[in-house]
């Protein structure tokens, strides 16, 4: 039986439309007190977080590299954060000693400024960081130069490869989907395929493409298949036909988000936001990468299994850690 | 509805759509963080935009395939017993009846029910035929349950609830594949499906038949509510570009259902099955844009006739039950004898209705949808609408559903939409606020009122019983012409959460629900052979509260437990006549108390699935129905999948109601004991 006293208690909560209401718009400005924004700790060197947006993904990149380095050094380090657009004014009141931005749009609105101070630039793309080093520095090399560095947040295609091949040691043929902007890399992926021991299949998905038409004769063919990210417009017009075929041919699928292994793919390899984070701190405490500005690919990885989608497809699992110490031992 | 009626109701109708303006931006062509880490959007049918969970206005039950595997499930209803707060229960055998919280009539009216976006809620008798909709569990992609009201997106039928049912997309098939069910109550169900191509047309099509006796007899009364259906669907997906979808689908379907005797409009004389023939038609086109919005344009077409064939009844036959000297046998004996009940009685209804979407994915912390919708509903009954031939209504819809994420921690919704029909023009919201408590935890305040208008059946309803075209003999319910719409204000208090990697989830939902205007009968007197006539007419005042909660635990593959719980309690007053006495009589007794489910499944290393589900219902009285003891429902399956000759097979064994029998909204549904043999067979 229902605990009628406690339903008694919730329905005098909710009994008033208004107090409903008045609780639903009284509670956000308490809560949105506890957002970092605006905070300033004050401590000896100045770290200015600027970030895209005020989401959780940028907000739990910025307390986690808080946190490790007031674990590390508590007192060595002064933090302020502010979203892209308020950066000129904090670069003039804070001074900062290192500038990290955490995604592409804040990237942009500070390589624009082309700040005096050395700049991370985190949870970007390596194609979005070339793009923007392109525009406002002619090229990658130029962003280094005026000591702009980059942690890319894409895994390198070799680990989904490698793991594939550790999911279906029988694996065959590869297929491998890359789209309008990774397209130009078809042969470096074909490589690694080839150094897996597999053949590739490569299929290229354009806008103007028939994406199932394509997908379906690669996917069809292939022992595993494994999309490279893009843009989103082809990541997410791709994804739910790559799971859905790969479903009626009982292939598995290696993917490069937990977004897309909780949609259906066996496997996913790709950088968390706490894989960010230690990395990043790790920059910020270094003081030769600091002033050795450069493009540092991701040290650290995630690796996540679909148990129920594996069962389907008799894939006999390991622990995460034995694929962790297979891709290990292969890289050195 | 004439063009001035557009233009003089064009400014409201048009206002929640100006609320989501789109501002176009440059063309995002590089891969970025959201490229890679974009949320896993899992919802539609709250607000037509992909949500988190944590991010939707709504409790959400979604009924997933391996759910629907794990299940002893034989149909969509039995399913719908996983859902917290949801009522399913049986008016005959083959005519269920869903609901949400309340009012759990025979024809349920206030449940918005879509199969794949196409609302199936058809205009006859303004409620779901859940036999004809041709939809059998291995069609299902996935279920998506609205617990709450869901009005501002699915519009006026969404008044307590709305249900999505996602079938499977042809893509997830190939080949042949043939499944069968046999066994109690002379269950018989087979279907053959074909999944491939034509062309760059991928498409799965599928012919099945359904039959059975329905509930044993009563007594030495017969039920007469079994049913046999046959089901023909297609479903197409087209993808000329990476950017654009076209989904078509069509089907039609043959049914005679029995619909019993104590439903049956003459109860006693006996009725012979209900013929409903049913078919459809339905596209949709998706287009994404370099922005990531989407648009969307739905068109679909509904069409159901039924012919109800009974005993005809003649003036002298009818007047035997009176006896001899009443002054109305010995007035209507001086007229000859004629039939006036036709041994043969039509009805149809058709629908055609027009959507189009755009849903904006543009801004960094503001997203929305926005929509205009034309439906078009026609009927014609000789028993439901006489001499009103055929009866139209034309209902335009615009609406507009928003999402800022006014910072990491709290969203915001908002969602409102303005309807008109031949009501006039009315306006539905519902705004509420989800406060992240931690990752992949969530507080939600919602607060929703809603308007539902009569439907045609309500608003134009005459049944009677004529002589001629002078003499009505027996009028038993018309429409009050006043009649008008039905008001709802909902608040609640809701917590989602997931822990462990996302292998247990929980969902809890406080609410109370004001229902005023509700549409009922009443009695009053009239000069015919009884001296009464029931009127349509809002003549209800609910109020509903309690507390609703589901819990899923999915350690591995292997293992799947889901249990749900709900305790509501409503209470209000009807106004039973409104002459010689005015009458109200208290609606207490219709609370539906506390239910309970439990479904528990786990795969061995041999391949073999064994699962059980557990029901319980208090005691209650449905309305219209029979005050019935509460019950504990047990359904047993045990599954094995293997190759035969290198096809896949499965084979299953079903056991509904292990227990006693229980009863089903009359006393005379006695639910015994089924067990059911099935086979499925793959030819890729």
């Amino acid at each position: 039986m229902m605990p009628l006293a406690i339903l008694h208690r919730l329905r005098c909560l909710i009994k008033s439309q208004a107090v409903c209401i008045a609780i639903l718009f009284l509670i956000m400005p308490l809560m949105s007190s506890s957002s970092v924004y605006a905070e300033s700790d004050l401590k000896t060197s100045r770290v200015l977080f600027v970030t895209s947006k005020k989401t959780a993904i940028y907000t739990q990149v910025v307390d986690l590299v808080k946190g490790n380095l007031r674990n590390q050094q508590a007192n060595s380090y002064q933090f302020t954060v502010v979203l892209g657009k308020s950066f000129a004014d904090a670069q003039i009141n804070f001074s900062p000693d290192l500038i990290v931005t955490v995604g592409a749009s804040a990237s942009e609105l500070v390589m624009k400024e082309k700040p005096v101070q050395p700049v991370l630039a985190v949870l970007i793309t390596d194609s979005a960081f070339e793009i923007l080093a392109n525009k406002y520095y002619g090229s990658k090399a130029g962003a280094h130069a005026a000591q702009i560095s980059v942690i890319g947040l894409d895994q390198p295609i070799e680990r989904s490869i490698k793991l594939a091949k550790l999911l279906v040691p029988e694996a065959k043929i590869a297929g491998i989907m890359t789209g309008p902007s990774s397209q130009k890399n078809s042969a470096e992926f074909a490589e690694h395929v080839v150094a897996a021991a597999m053949t590739p299949k490569l299929v290229n998905i354009e806008l103007t493409d028939n994406p199932i038409h394509k997908l379906e004769p690669i996917i069809r063919d292939s022992d595993v298949f494994i999309p490279v990210p893009d843009n989103r417009l082809v990541n997410i017009a791709t994804a739910r036909w790559v799971l859905q075929l790969s479903f009626r041919y009982q292939i598995p699928v290696i993917a490069y988000s937990k977004t897309y292994l909780d949609a259906g793919a066996t496997a996913a390899i790709f950088s968390s936001v706490e894989n960010v984070a230690k990395q990043t701190s790790e920059f910020i405490t270094d003081e030769k990468m600091r002033i050795e500005a450069g493009a540092h690919m991701p040290a650290y990885y995630s690796i996540k299994f679909n148990y129920s989608v594996a069962g389907n497809l008799n894939i006999d699992l390991k622990t995460e850690q034995f694929y962790r110490n297979k891709l290990q031992a292969d890289s050195e | 509805m004439s063009i001035k009626i557009i233009k003089k109701h064009s400014v409201n109708l048009l206002l929640p759509v100006a609320l989501v303006m789109p501002v176009l931006t440059a063309a995002q062509t590089m891969v970025t963080e959201d490229d890679l880490l974009g949320d896993i959007q899992m919802v539609h049918s709250v607000t037509h935009m992909d949500q988190t969970l944590p991010e939707t206005p709504a409790s959400v039950t979604i009924i997933d395939r391996r759910m629907i595997d794990a299940s002893p499930a034989l149909d969509v209803v039995d399913l719908l017993r996983l859902v917290p707060g949801l009522q399913t229960y049986f008016v005959n055998a083959n005519r269920p009846g869903v609901t949400y919280h309340t009012l759990g009539t025979p024809y349920p009216r206030r449940l918005e029910v879509k199969v794949d976006g196409r609302s199936v809620y058809e205009a006859l008798f303004s409620s779901v035929e859940w036999n004809t909709l041709g939809v059998h569990l291995d069609d299902i992609g996935h279920i998506e349950v609205v617990r709450g009201a869901n009005t501002s997106a699915d519009g006026s039928n969404a008044f307590l609830a709305s249900i999505n049912i996602i079938t499977r997309s042809p893509l997830l098939d190939k080949g042949w594949n043939l499944r069968s069910h046999a066994g109690g109550n002379h269950i018989r169900n087979g279907s053959l499906s074909y999944a491939g191509s034509v062309g760059e047309v991928s498409h799965r099509t599928s012919l099945s038949f359904r039959s059975n006796d329905g509930f044993d007899d009563f007594g030495d009364t017969a039920l007469d509510d079994g049913a046999e259906t046959i089901t023909f669907g297609f479903k197409g997906l087209w993808t000329p570009s990476a950017s654009d979808s076209l989904e078509f689908k069509l089907g039609m379907s043959n049914s005679n259902i029995g619909v019993g005797t104590f439903v049956s409009s003459s109860p006693g004389i006996g009725t012979d099955p209900r013929k409903i023939d049913v078919q459809y038609q339905h596209m949709q086109w998706n287009h994404l844009t370099d922005e990531g919005n989407k648009y969307e344009f739905i068109a679909y077409h509904n069409v159901l006739k039924m012919t109800d064939i009974t005993q005809p009844v003649s003036l002298y036959g009818a007047l035997s039950v009176f006896p001899d000297g009443h002054p109305v046998k010995t007035a209507l004996l001086q007229l000859p004898d004629k039939v006036i009940i036709n041994a043969e009685s039509y009805g149809r209804s058709a629908r055609v209705h027009t959507e189009f979407r755009a849903i904006f994915n543009q801004w960094d912390d503001f997203r929305g949808v926005t929509g205009i919708a034309l439906r078009n509903d026609r009927v014609s009954s000789d028993t439901l609408f006489d001499g009103l031939g055929n009866v139209s209504e034309k209902t335009y819809r615009a609406y507009s559903n928003v999402e800022w994420t006014a910072t990491d921690r709290i969203v915001l919704n908002g969602g409102v939409v303005a309807e008109n029909d031949d009501t006039g023009t009315f306006t539905s919201y519902r705004v509420a606020s989800n406060f992240r408590l931690a990752e992949n935890q969530a507080l939600r305040l919602a607060f929703n009122r809603g308007y539902r208008a009569p439907t045609l059946l309500e608003s134009n309803q005459v049944s009677n019983v004529r002589y001629d075209a002078n003499l009505i003999l027996d009028m038993s319910v018309i429409a009050d012409p006043d009649i008008t719409r039905e008001e709802l204000s909902s608040s609640e208090i809701g917590y989602t959460g997931s822990f462990a990697n996302s292998s247990i989830t929980f969902d809890l939902r406080v609410f109370r629900e004001e229902l005023r205007d509700v549409i009922d009968e009443r009695r009053e007197q009239y000069p015919d052979v009884d001296q009464q006539i029931n009127i349509r007419d809002n003549t209800d005042t609910i109020s509903v509260e309690g507390v609703e909660w589901q819990a899923q635990y999915r350690p591995s593959h292997k293992v799947l437990v889901h249990a749900n719980y709900s305790y509501v309690k409503s209470g209000g007053e009807t106004l039973y006549r409104s002459t010689p006495n005015v009458e109200y009589r208290d609606l207490g007794g219709l609370s539906p108390g506390p239910a309970a489910g439990l479904l528990m499944s786990y795969m061995t290393d041999g391949g073999v699935s064994l699962s059980t589900m557990v029901n319980y219902q208090s005691p209650m009285t449905h309305p219209s129905g029979s005050k019935l003891e509460g019950y504990t429902r047990v359904d047993l399956k045990a599954m094995k999948k293997f190759s035969l000759n290198n096809s896949p097979a499965e084979l299953s064994f079903v056991v509904q109601n292990a227990g006693t029998d229980y009863f089903e909204f009359y006393e005379s549904n006695a639910f015994k004991t089924r067990y059911v043999i099935g086979l499925k067979l793959g030819f890729p």
